[in-house]
């Protein structure tokens, strides 16, 4: 039977939340990933690109070297693109490796406090105790997804999201605020204009391969967005630099009306969530809410951008959980 | 309407039926646009992570057979293959193979994104409307709107789904995925009407929480075969282990104890669920005379700790779960990291189709797989492969592709469905098949390869190999008939003929004893294939019964040739109370047909033939 007690507890297993639970047991924590999908640990819900991905460990850099698709260089220091597919495949193998980890597939919907520790309660009826708990919730908390004339629940498309959590935590003197993420369109290889596009090969960083590249398309007022295939294959293509761009129910024509993007087909429009994210102000350098021991939050629910920004979170936050003093 | 926006055919769905239809109908030469409403989750196995076994097995070679994908795909992405049944006659054997999930779906996705004239993309379609001009339309829930002649809807459990654990009940089509009731309110505003059953899974264990040493191996075949004709011989012998185990009493009482929990119990579902796929606490209840029953577990693909533990498959709530694992041998200290929940989902009441899958009463609509009460994803396949390929036909205006029962399980499946009463989910079987000595999992490519190559969806390549496979098994008999074993013939002692005159090849090997291999350098045959060996050796030794069943499939030829035109049953006034009112909701395709409807009586049908002879003679 799974242990109803933890050091700690992870909900959400996306970027913040496996850089969390991997933490944590390399520093000896019983610990335990709630997920409401274990389909999606690990996924790059917001675009296939890594800006910045220095805070790899020597092991997640070979383990992830044939999810490198290529690098190439950014004002902001280099931009990796990820295979999406063998990211996940990563992820989920070596958690599911790990000792001292126990993953359990269910909904987080509230959290309580039992005799000074914290209990998450899920949407089957378990409730689980741990002396820490770090929410990695993502866009997930009262979530509502927006593409074309598509307005409805979800933490991502398709997904559901919950928005008991979000009560049980006001009630416990979190504060919360409205925040908005938004993704670009996947596009397929077929209709799109290569002569139109500005080639942009990879650069030969990080310890994968070098070969290929992505595209840079201009749109009308001579920005340029980037299209970078979403796996070696080059069907798709993920265009990024867009998303906060368009409006979503004008998402459509915004793709046409880049350059050498007239024709193209959208295979997965781009798309906008709005979510309750934690109010600034209110975690410390450490991630821990303020005035709440044991209570922390990582990655997007505290309003960040960027998986390398939810994977520095995840592995602060589990540091600071595991090692406090109870 | 924007010219962008028009296609030939769209499909709803890119589970296994939805995959199908897309591919065989873009390959017959159509604009074909998927709708899926979710990219990353293509031909997902939501249950079992596994192709074929008894009777689906057949249908995938099938499958194979006429052009579809699914042979193709499980071979790249298998984990362990074997035969099912091998002791036993061919007629029931079947291949097997588990699956690497998630490498399935990634390359049934590559698949599709590399097919010419097939569109994929992420939506949900909340609407479906006839247009005039024999033009049917697709709305999706962000606003974009597609119009084509022909629209296969194949979504799955996701009308109206609803996941349940216990008593707790949560909108959704599976774990952590959002339902959707457009399509239901579309089919109900189309006139259809629906039904509701429910499926569940099992919970999955992680496998280092597992102690094999109480489990018996199950491992694949040590020669592996494939299950497509056209897949390369397998070079590399490279399978995982499943694990037998079992449920002990101590599994009985802790189901028995809790039994109010269980939904079927505790009628949380009202839904049907599938009696051969049944939980681990119906089987308690339902068997109560069994000590224990089996339980499998199977890896979910390479680089994956998850088992799928298939015979307990449960919807009771977690807690419970949880100490009926704990009872099972090897996994008293199992982790549970996904637990098993039942989904219930909308239906179409499949009385509503023709043979070709089309709705009976919306022109150019066609439904495949698990919506149409199936269960399974080689069910789901097959129904899909016919209605693409019925789509794309009904688009260029020719007449359906409809298999008859003797040429097909595919035939049985789609007769069965519009035939019969279908009141929980259906599921293949061999038992299912009258003719099932003559289709036979070895033979479908002979069967139905010619159909998939006039269709376009075979190619020359593999018909000629199909081509030389006949020619070889016709050279085999012949060789088997012309030549003569004495006494002391060379081929080895047990063949030898001890004493007497010499006896045909063919004759000798009709004897259990003697199997085709043995006898194969005196007859010369090593210059034919072992596959066609094979075959002339199955009709060698079960020439009798062959020959009995293709008798009575001409018989029912006969039968099945007789169509029926538009008839007022309610004006037969010599027809009983129940045949009249079932041949009118089934509106069968021909007398055959209206006979295997439940209600049709033989004294129904001689009336029928009575009127129908009344009708012809004009009297």
């Amino acid at each position: 039977m799974l242990s109803r007690k933890y050091d700690l507890i992870v909900v959400g297993a996306g970027i913040a939340g496996i850089h969390a639970a991997k933490t944590a047991v390399r520093m000896g924590a019983e610990t335990l990933l709630v997920t409401a999908s274990w389909d999606t640990v690990g996924c790059l819900g917001w675009g296939p690109v890594y800006e910045n991905p220095h805070l790899w460990s020597a092991e997640e850099k070979r383990g992830l070297k044939k999810a490198v698709l290529g690098a190439i260089e950014i004002e902001a220091g280099s931009a990796v693109f990820i295979d999406n597919y063998i990211h996940q495949g990563y992820w989920k193998y070596q958690l599911e490796s790990a000792e001292k980890l126990t993953i359990f597939q269910d909904m987080c919907e509230g959290v309580g406090k039992l005799n000074g520790e914290w209990l998450i309660k899920t949407r089957w009826g378990l409730e689980f105790q741990a002396g820490a708990i770090i929410l990695t919730v993502g866009t997930f908390m009262r979530a509502r997804v927006r593409f074309g004339a598509h307005s409805g629940d979800g933490g991502r498309p398709g997904e559901t999201g919950s928005s008991a959590l979000a009560d049980t935590l006001v009630d416990h003197g979190v504060e919360l605020r409205g925040s908005c993420n938004a993704a670009g369109a996947t596009i397929h290889a077929k209709g799109i204009n290569w002569g139109r596009m500005v080639e942009v090969p990879y650069i030969a960083q990080c310890a994968g391969q070098s070969t290929g590249s992505v595209f840079q398309v201009k749109d009308d007022q001579s920005r340029l967005h980037t299209l970078a295939p979403i796996n070696r294959r080059g069907e798709c293509f993920y265009l990024a630099g867009a998303e906060n761009e368009n409006r979503e129910d004008q998402a459509e024509e915004y793709v046409h009306r880049l350059d050498g993007l007239q024709a193209a087909e959208i295979m997965k429009p781009g798309f906008r969530v709005d979510f309750a994210r934690l109010a600034p102000g209110q975690i410390s350098s450490e991630q821990k809410v303020a005035g709440l021991e044991g209570l922390y939050f990582a990655g997007r629910v505290c309003g960040s951008a960027g998986y390398d920004e939810s994977s520095r979170q995840g592995r602060t936050a589990a540091k600071a959980a595991v090692s406090r003093e109870t | 309407m924007m010219e962008k926006q028009q296609y030939d055919v769209i499909v709803i769905g890119a589970g296994h039926a939805g995959c199908e239809a897309a591919l065989a109908a873009a390959r017959m030469g159509r604009k074909v646009l998927v709708a899926a409403i979710n990219v990353d989750k293509i031909a997902h196995m939501p249950c079992n992570p596994a192709i074929g076994g008894i009777g689906k097995g057949q249908l995938v070679r099938e499958i194979d057979a006429l052009g579809g994908e699914m042979g193709r795909v499980i071979d790249r992405s298998l984990v362990q293959i074997k035969i099912l049944n091998s002791s036993k006659g061919p007629a029931v054997q079947a291949p097997r193979a588990q699956a690497d999930k998630r490498e399935y779906s990634r390359l049934m996705k590559t698949v599709l994104l590399g097919q010419e004239g097939l569109r994929l993309i992420q939506g949900e379609v909340v609407a479906i409307r006839q247009l005039g001009g024999g033009r049917l339309e697709a709305a999706l829930s962000d606003g974009s709107q597609f119009s084509a002649t022909a629209i296969v809807v194949a979504t799955g459990t996701f009308m109206r789904g609803e996941l349940v654990v216990g008593q707790k009940k949560v909108a959704g089509g599976r774990a952590g995925e959002l339902a959707s009731a457009g399509i239901s309110i579309a089919l109900e505003s189309l006139g259809l009407r629906l039904g509701r059953f429910q499926s569940a899974t099992p919970p999955r264990v992680l496998a280092l929480s597992v102690d094999f040493s109480k489990m018996k191996v199950q491992p694949g075949d040590r020669t592996p075969i494939n299950f497509s004709f056209s897949s390369p011989t397998r070079i590399k012998n490279r399978q995982r282990d499943c694990y037998l185990t079992y449920t002990s009493e101590k599994t009985h009482e802790v189901i028995k104890k809790h039994i109010h929990l269980s939904p079927i119990k505790s009628g949380s579902v009202s839904a049907r669920g599938p009696r051969y796929c049944p939980s681990i606490d119906r089987k308690v209840i339902n068997f109560p005379d069994r000590e224990r029953h089996p339980v499998f577990v199977e890896p979910e693909g390479w680089k994956n700790h998850e088992l799928y533990l298939q015979g307990l498959t449960t919807s009771m709530p977690v807690e419970i779960q949880e100490m009926i694992i704990q009872t099972v041998p090897g996994l008293s200290a199992a982790k549970v990291i996904r637990p098993g929940y039942a989904v219930a989902y909308d239906y179409l009441l499949p009385h509503q189709l023709k043979s070709s899958l089309e709705s009976l009463s919306v022109a150019g609509l066609f439904t495949a797989g698990q919506i149409n009460g199936t269960s399974g994803y080689e069910e789901a396949a097959a129904q899909g492969l016919i209605a693409g390929i019925n789509a794309a036909l009904h688009c260029r205006g020719e007449t359906p592709l409809v298999l008859s029962r003797s040429e097909g399980y595919i035939g049985v499946l789609v007769d069965d469905l519009v035939t019969k009463e279908i009141d929980e989910p259906y599921r293949m079987f061999t038992s299912r098949a009258e003719h099932r000595l003559v289709l036979r999992a070895d033979n479908a490519d002979l069967r139905l390869a010619p159909i998939g190559h006039r269709l376009g969806l075979v190619s020359d390549k593999m018909m000629l190999q199909v081509s030389k496979k006949a020619r070889d098994i016709a050279r085999c008999l012949d060789k088997l008939e012309k030549r003569l074993i004495g006494p002391g013939a060379s081929a080895g002692a047990p063949v030898a003929q001890k004493k007497g005159a010499a006896v045909k090849a063919r004759d000798l090997l009709k004897r259990p004893e003697i199997n085709i291999e043995q006898i194969k350098d005196v007859v010369k045959l090593g210059g034919i294939s072992k596959d066609a060996r094979h075959q002339a050796e199955i009709e060698v030794k079960y020439q009798g019964y062959i020959k009995r069943q293709l008798d009575q499939i001409e018989a029912q030829k006969r039968l099945e040739l007789l169509g029926l035109p538009e008839i007022d049953f309610a004006s037969i006034e010599a027809l009983s109370t129940e045949a009249r009112q079932k041949l009118a909701r089934h509106k069968p395709a021909s007398l055959g047909q209206a006979a295997r409807i439940a209600g049709v009586s033989p004294a129904d049908i001689s009336v029928l033939m009575v009127y129908l002879e009344k009708c012809r003679t004009g009297s």
